[in-house]
């Protein structure tokens, strides 16, 4: 049995709003086993970024968050604390977000955000956090590190900030690594510099990543296993090349076929765009979420629960007519 | 024949501190660029950011004035030409429509405003036609953008760009802003759009694959320079600057086997300060000689594209 660094079951977010309760988040599965990559993929207002940050606490009080079983690196966090979650951020949980500009403080040195979770967490000394920054940001790639403790967030570029970010997360020596969108506002040289990065540090480390993305290139790109979220669940959870061979949910198949590729979609062709729009999430939602922009939907797909079919490693898909849908 | 959109030598500089207290500085934006693109034709326009995409998608709207240089647009210079005339002959999509369309006005006032500020009679019936041609319901006239979805909204922002019957029309990263399932919508709609009125378009994005989909001939850019240029074949099937071959390896497929792409780049990022008289990617460059930096890199024809590299072959 593999070490699983995240395990949730049936996580539930919810937001008031002046029209109702928002369900974001309507049950949603997620185990990641150590050293293992899965990219949570969806479209905007899918919820998965609503879905990382509550496996950090960071929500807001008046979201309400509920689950049957919330177990993160060993620890069983159901009946979480935020005081027994403070202890875990920053040490063997960390995120890193997708606008390194606004994440780092522009008013602090980088040796000082660098090294204050450490010094508060592990009661490290000034000296002994400073030479673990030096090692960290050496391990990102950043040039004469020591030197550069002293400098403010704006001597930097864009990759070099994320790198920087990237450091921090590693201060504490983290086991499992959340990143919501770590390289959207890059450009696409720096982009492909930050995912190796993760990809090495995955490796030497060790670590669990969890990333999140709307960009199937980056899944492609960095992931072991796929998880794609629609209307606040998962659809489909499969290895990452059974995904894109052959994808068996019908919206995963609607996103992969929407994508034009350079040399094997014909130039200037009608792309097969998904029609319609995502549902509304305020109030209950029978059914199938995807079922009003679906081509094989019928009348089944209107009834709750919808049905999961599961396979070997933890795959499934959720949709009654899966059967069909491989045909 | 005369190209329907025609830029010649175009250079635009900026003044900037780069601190509070640092003096000015001048930097380059756009420099000595020259492109044409023929009627019905699309251009795509690519680069990172900072390479003077938007500054000369601004140029051509004749929202900035060059520095020097010329712009003409159906064989009409429009540096010269009144505000009237030129909104009839080139109109812009931008990225982001929640930006870009007033959140208290109904979508009927902002598809009609253009024609309404420049006399155009029957708005009403004129809104209507390109509510349809955009393949928005006849309904959601009365609606506010707040009501609309990502797609829906961008639908609205070129129903509004084209109620003056534009000649040209430049999208700037149209679909960026947008869902994957949703940007292929809009994409299908630019492409029949494009048939059906006859437009040239010019289309600028960071995403190769849509520039790809949809553009005839590419221009690639580099801090204010255009680097290469060809038609869109020949530039994926064979690209010769060494920073569109990094460019196009860098773009990630959704495709599992392919990997991450191994990245020969420096640890140097683009610097637009940066003043030497070679090549301005030469600091980053894995085929970098000594005399790229220091001799100027004149646009070459080499096989099927234009190309500034001395290198290259």
């Amino acid at each position: 049995m593999t070490e699983m660094m995240l395990d949730i079951r049936n996580l539930k977010v919810s937001i008031p709003t002046d029209r109702g309760l928002l369900n974001a988040v309507r049950g949603v599965d997620l185990q990641i086993a150590k050293g293992e990559t899965l990219c949570l993929v969806g479209e905007s207002g899918c919820g998965k970024s609503l879905t990382a940050t509550s496996i950090m606490g960071l929500l807001p009080r008046y979201a309400k968050v509920t689950s049957d079983r919330f177990e993160m690196v060993g620890q069983d966090l159901t009946t979480k604390t935020d005081a027994k979650l403070a202890k875990l951020r920053g040490r063997d949980v960390a995120m890193i977000f997708q606008d390194p500009t606004s994440a780092l403080n522009p008013t602090l040195t980088i040796g000082r955000q660098l090294t204050e979770g450490v010094m508060r967490h592990e009661k490290l000394s000034r000296s002994e956090a400073e030479a673990r920054a030096i090692e960290m940001l050496d391990r990102v790639g950043i040039a004469n590190p020591a030197a550069r403790l002293t400098q403010y967030p704006h001597g930097f570029s864009g990759g070099q900030r994320q790198r920087i970010m990237i450091a921090s997360a590693l201060m504490g020596r983290p086991k499992l690594l959340i990143a919501d969108e770590p390289t959207t506002a890059l450009d696409v040289t720096i982009q492909s510099q930050i995912l190796t990065l993760l990809g090495e540090l995955q490796a030497d480390l060790g670590l669990s990543l969890l990333l999140i993305t709307h960009d199937l290139g980056v899944v492609a790109a960095i992931a072991n296993d796929v998880a794609v979220m629609y209307a606040g669940r998962i659809a489909e959870r499969a290895p990452v090349a059974g995904l894109f061979a052959a994808p068996r949910h019908p919206y995963t198949k609607g996103l992969l076929a929407a994508i034009p590729v350079p040399g094997v979609t014909p130039r200037g062709s009608e792309l097969p765009a998904i029609p319609g729009r995502v549902p509304g999430l305020i109030g209950a939602l029978r059914g199938c979420a995807f079922r009003d922009r679906c081509a094989i939907a019928g009348a089944e797909c209107a009834h709750d629960p919808v049905p999961r079919i599961s396979a070997a490693q933890g795959q499934f898909i959720e949709c009654v007519k899966a059967g069909e849908v491989t045909a | 024949m005369i190209p329907m959109i025609r830029l010649t030598d175009i250079r635009k500089t900026y003044r900037l501190r780069r601190g509070m207290f640092a003096p000015t500085e001048e930097l380059v934006a756009v420099n000595d660029l020259s492109l044409e693109v023929a009627k019905g034709k699309t251009l795509g326009l690519v680069g990172e950011s900072g390479c003077g995409k938007s500054t000369a998608v601004s140029i051509m709207l004749g929202l900035l004035k060059p520095d020097r240089g010329e712009i003409e647009i159906a064989g009409q210079k429009i540096g010269t030409m009144p505000v009237a005339d030129r909104v009839r002959l080139i109109q812009p999509v931008f990225q982001n429509p929640n930006a870009s369309l007033n959140p208290v006005k109904r979508i009927q006032t902002l598809v009609g405003q253009p024609l309404q500020l420049y006399g155009g009679t029957n708005v009403d019936a004129e809104v209507k036609r390109m509510l349809d041609l955009v393949g928005l319901p006849a309904r959601l006239a009365d609606a506010y953008p707040g009501e609309l979805s990502g797609g829906q909204r961008q639908r609205v922002a070129i129903a509004r760009a084209l109620i003056l019957g534009p000649r040209v029309l430049i999208c700037d990263e149209p679909t960026s802003a947008l869902d994957v399932s949703v940007q292929a919508q809009i994409i299908n709609l630019l492409l029949s759009l494009k048939k059906e009125l006859g437009l040239t378009m010019v289309f600028v994005s960071h995403n190769l694959a849509v520039v790809e989909h949809l553009a005839d001939h590419v221009a690639v850019m580099y801090l204010g320079q255009k680097i290469e240029e060809a038609a869109t074949d020949a530039l994926f099937a064979d690209a010769c600057h060494p920073y569109t071959r990094v460019l196009l390896a860098a773009t990630l497929l959704p495709d599992p086997q392919a990997g991450l792409p191994e990245q020969k780049l420096g640890a140097a990022a683009a610097d637009p300060f940066a003043a030497h008289r070679g090549c301005l990617f030469a600091p980053r460059c894995p085929a970098m000689r000594q005399s790229c930096v220091e001799d100027p890199q004149e646009l070459r024809t080499l096989r099927e594209s234009l190309v500034r590299c001395e290198r290259a072959v």
